[in-house]
C-alpha cells in the first residue's frame, strides 16, 4: 500500500513526516513564532499545538528526566528542547528527490533559467548527496517522465525576452493580441513577473496604456521590443500575490453573464473563474461569470458554438446574435478563394 | 498509544541506541507494542516498512558474535539529510523547482521535503515563477507505479462518457501545456493509450500489491509523445485554408501559418495552416471571426455550428 493512499495510515505517515521535518526546522530557527511555523508547514495553529502535544509525550525510552522532549507554545513562540536525536531532518524520500529533480530538469530546459546556471549547479549538488540506490531510481524515472514547460518556439522567444527584461528591470514595448476584442495593440509595460499557471505562461506588470496592473498571456504576444528605460516594482511587491492564474477577483465588479452549457462545453466551468453554477432541468449547466468586457463573453460563446447559450443579460444575447450573423455572412456567400 | 507516537518513540530509540536492539527489547521499551509472538513481529515489520517509505533507514545487524539473533538500529549518518552547501542563487533556483513540484502533486509531504532542505517556499528567482499544475494528488501514486513498473487500475471518466474501470501498465508520465498524462498499455483494450490524470476519479490501486518485483517491461523504443493528442504534425498532414482578420492572422503566422498573399482589401488575410486538432481549429475559427475555406467538411461543420447558434439566439 503506497503511503499516499488516503486512509488512517496515510494521515499517520504524513503527520510523522511533518513532525520529523518540523523539529529540526524549529531547532534551526530558534525563536520562530507560531505564525512562521504554521506558514512554513502550511498548517493551522490547532494542528501545530496538537503536534507539539504529541511530541511532548515522546522521547527515548525509558523516559527518565531528559529523555522526554520539551515542546510547547511560549507566548507566540514555539519552543522545542531535548530533541537531540531529531536535530537533523531525515533524508529526502525517493519521491521527494524525484520531484525536485524532475521539476528542476524541466526548468533547466528554459533558456532564461539555463543562462543563470544556478539551478544546474544546485541539481548537481543534490545528485551528489543522494544515496546511490535512490539516485539510480531517480535517473531511471527521469527517463519515463517527460515534463515540457516550453511553449512553441515563438512563445519561448518572447518569454525569454520578457524574463530577461523583468530580471534586469527594463521596460518593454509589447505588441499584443487582445483576446477579448480580437485586436492588435501596442503598449509599454513594466514587466514585473513572468509565471506559468494552468498550462499558460503569463506576464504580470504595469501597463502604461491602461494605466493599471495587467496580465498578459505570453502566447498572445506578437512582438517584444526591449528598451533601456528602467522601472521599479511597487514597494513590497510579492510574487506570490501576483503570480496566480487569472482569478475571480480580476473580474470582480464586472458585468455578470449567465450561460447554459451543453455537456461538451462544461469544461468552461472548470477553466474560467465562475461565480455560480447549477444544473438545469434540461441537463445543461447554468454558469454565472463576470467579465469587464462583454466582447470577451461573446467570443467565448462563438468559440463554443452551439454548445453555450447566452441567457442573460439581454445585451449579451443581442451581441452574440450580431456577431453570429456577421460570421455567418462569410459562409452564406458563395465560396471564394 | 497512537501509532504516530509509537513511531516517533521508535525512531528516537533506534537513533539513540549504541548497539542493535532485539525486537523483544524494542517491544519492552516502546509503548504500544502490546502484542507478542508472530503478531508483534508483523506489527513491527509494518512499522519498519512505513519508516523506510518515509526515508528512515531501519537497519539490521547481529547482536552477538555468533549471529544467532538480530537487532535493529538507525545509523544517524544514514538518517540525516546531508548539508547541500548551496549558494544563495542556487538555493533560490532549487526553491523554484520545489515549488513547481509541490503545486503539481498537492502532496502535504512535499511541504516537509522543502523544510528538509530549508528551502523557503517563497524564494526563487525574483521575476520568474513556474507551476506544474493541472495535476492531482494521484500523481504521487502514478509516479510510484511508473517507477516500480506496477500494473494499476483506476476509475476513468472520458469526456462525455460515464466513468469506467481501467487497467493499465503505466509506461510513462508526460506533462504538456499544464496537463498531466499517464501513458501505457491498456490491458482491457490490449493497446497503447494515454489518459489525462485529471480525469482519474478514484485512487490508483496496485493490482498485485503484494508482489515486490515489476509487473511488466516497457517495450524498447517506446515513445510516449506519439500517444498524446497534441503530438506534432507529421509530414504531409492535412492542411486548411482560412481567411482571418489581420490581428488573428499575425498571431497565427507566429505559429507557422503561411499567408498566401497580401491582405485583401477588407483587411483579411488568407492563410494556409495544418488542420491539426479539428476541434481546436473549429473553436479558434468560430471564436476569432476566422472563416474556414478548406477543407470542405470543416467549412461545413463551422457553418453548421454558427447556424445552430444563430437559431438559438434568434439571429
Amino acid at each position: 500500500m503506497s503511503p499516499t493512499t488516503r486512509g488512517p495510515d496515510a494521515s499517520a505517515a504524513g503527520r510523522l513526516q511533518r513532525l520529523l521535518a518540523l523539529v529540526p526546522w524549529v531547532l534551526d530557527h530558534p525563536g520562530a513564532t507560531v505564525d512562521e511555523v504554521c506558514e512554513r508547514f502550511e498548517m493551522t495553529r490547532e494542528t501545530l499545538v496538537a503536534d507539539l502535544e504529541l511530541l511532548y509525550v515522546t522521547g527515548v525510552p525509558p523516559y527518565g528526566p531528559g529523555d522526554l522532549m520539551e515542546a510547547w507554545v511560549d507566548g507566540d513562540k514555539v519552543h522545542i528542547g531535548f530533541a537531540d536525536w531529531f536535530a537533523r531532518a531525515p533524508r529526502l524520500t525517493w519521491r521527494e528527490a524525484a520531484g525536485l529533480y524532475l521539476a528542476g530538469r524541466a526548468l533547466s530546459a528554459l533558456p532564461e533559467v539555463a543562462e543563470q546556471g544556478a539551478l544546474a549547479r544546485a541539481l548537481a549538488k543534490l545528485e551528489a548527496v543522494l544515496p546511490a540506490d535512490q539516485l539510480g531510481r531517480v535517473h531511471e524515472l527521469a527517463g519515463k517522465v517527460s515534463v515540457d514547460l516550453e511553449g512553441d518556439p515563438a512563445e519561448t522567444t518572447h518569454r525569454t525576452e520578457l524574463a530577461r527584461a523583468a530580471a534586469a528591470g527594463h521596460r518593454v514595448v509589447l505588441e499584443y493580441y487582445s483576446g477579448s476584442r480580437g485586436e492588435l495593440t501596442r503598449r509599454k509595460v513594466d514587466p514585473w513577473l513572468v509565471f506559468s499557471a494552468s498550462g499558460h505562461w503569463y506576464l504580470s506588470g504595469w501597463c502604461h496604456k491602461a494605466l493599471g496592473e495587467r496580465l498578459f498571456r505570453i502566447d498572445r504576444v506578437v512582438s517584444v521590443r526591449p528598451t533601456e528605460e528602467p522601472f521599479e516594482r511597487p514597494a513590497g511587491f510579492d510574487p506570490e500575490t501576483h503570480g496566480g492564474p487569472p482569478g475571480v477577483e480580476l473580474f470582480a465588479g464586472g458585468l455578470e453573464c449567465e450561460l447554459d452549457l451543453a455537456h461538451d462545453a462544461e469544461w468552461v466551468a472548470d477553466y474560467f473563474p465562475i461565480l455560480h453554477s447549477e444544473r438545469r432541468p434540461d441537463g445543461r449547466l447554468r454558469v454565472r461569470l463576470a467579465s469587464h468586457q462583454l466582447s470577451w463573453v461573446v467570443r467565448l460563446v462563438l468559440r463554443l458554438a452551439p454548445d453555450a447559450e447566452p441567457v442573460s443579460p439581454p445585451e449579451l444575447r443581442h451581441a452574440v446574435a450580431e456577431a453570429t450573423r456577421h460570421a455567418l455572412a462569410a459562409y452564406d456567400a458563395p465560396g471564394r478563394v | 498509544m497512537r501509532k504516530v507516537e509509537r513511531l516517533v518513540n521508535l525512531i528516537a530509540l533506534l537513533l539513540d541506541t549504541r548497539r542493535p536492539l532485539t525486537l523483544d527489547q524494542v517491544a519492552e521499551l516502546v509503548p504500544g507494542y502490546e502484542a507478542s509472538g508472530e503478531s508483534l513481529r508483523r506489527m513491527f515489520e509494518r512499522d519498519k516498512e512505513e519508516l523506510r517509505g518515509l526515508g528512515v533507514p531501519v537497519e539490521r545487524a547481529p547482536i552477538d558474535a555468533w549471529g544467532t539473533e538480530e537487532g535493529y538500529f538507525i545509523d544517524p549518518e544514514a538518517y540525516g539529510m546531508p548539508e547541500l552547501d548551496l549558494a544563495p542563487d542556487e538555493r533560490a533556483a532549487l526553491a523554484l523547482a520545489a515549488r513547481a513540484w509541490s503545486g503539481a502533486t498537492r502532496d502535504p509531504a512535499a511541504v516537509a521535503g522543502l523544510a528538509k532542505l530549508d528551502l523557503d517556499p517563497g524564494a526563487g528567482p525574483d521575476a520568474l515563477r513556474a507551476n506544474l499544475d493541472g495535476a492531482s494528488p494521484r500523481l504521487a501514486s502514478l509516479l510510484e507505479a511508473v517507477s516500480g513498473r506496477k500494473r494499476i487500475s483506476f476509475g476513468y471518466r472520458p469526456p462525455g462518457r460515464p466513468a469506467a474501470e481501467r487497467t493499465l501498465d503505466p509506461y510513462a508520465l508526460v506533462h504538456r501545456r499544464g496537463t498531466w498524462y499517464v501513458v501505457g498499455h491498456d490491458a482491457d483494450r490490449d493497446a497503447q493509450r494515454s489518459f489525462r490524470v485529471s480525469r482519474i476519479e478514484t485512487d490508483v490501486r496496485k493490482l498485485r500489491g503484494t508482489s515486490r518485483g515489476p509487473d511488466f517491461e516497457v517495450p524498447a523504443g517506446f515513445d510516449p509523445g506519439k500517444l498524446l493528442p497534441t503530438a506534432g504534425e507529421p509530414e504531409g498532414a492535412p492542411m486548411a485554408l482560412v481567411r482571418a482578420p489581420r490581428a488573428a492572422a499575425r498571431l497565427a503566422e507566429l505559429r507557422g501559418a503561411a499567408p498566401t498573399g497580401p491582405p485583401r482589401p477588407d483587411g483579411r488575410v488568407t492563410l494556409r495552416l495544418p488542420v491539426g486538432d479539428r476541434e481546436g481549429l473549429l473553436a479558434w475559427a468560430t471564436g476569432n471571426g476566422v472563416e474556414i475555406v478548406e477543407p470542405a467538411d470543416l467549412r461545413a461543420e463551422a457553418h453548421r455550428r454558427l447556424a445552430a447558434l444563430a437559431k438559438v439566439v434568434g439571429a
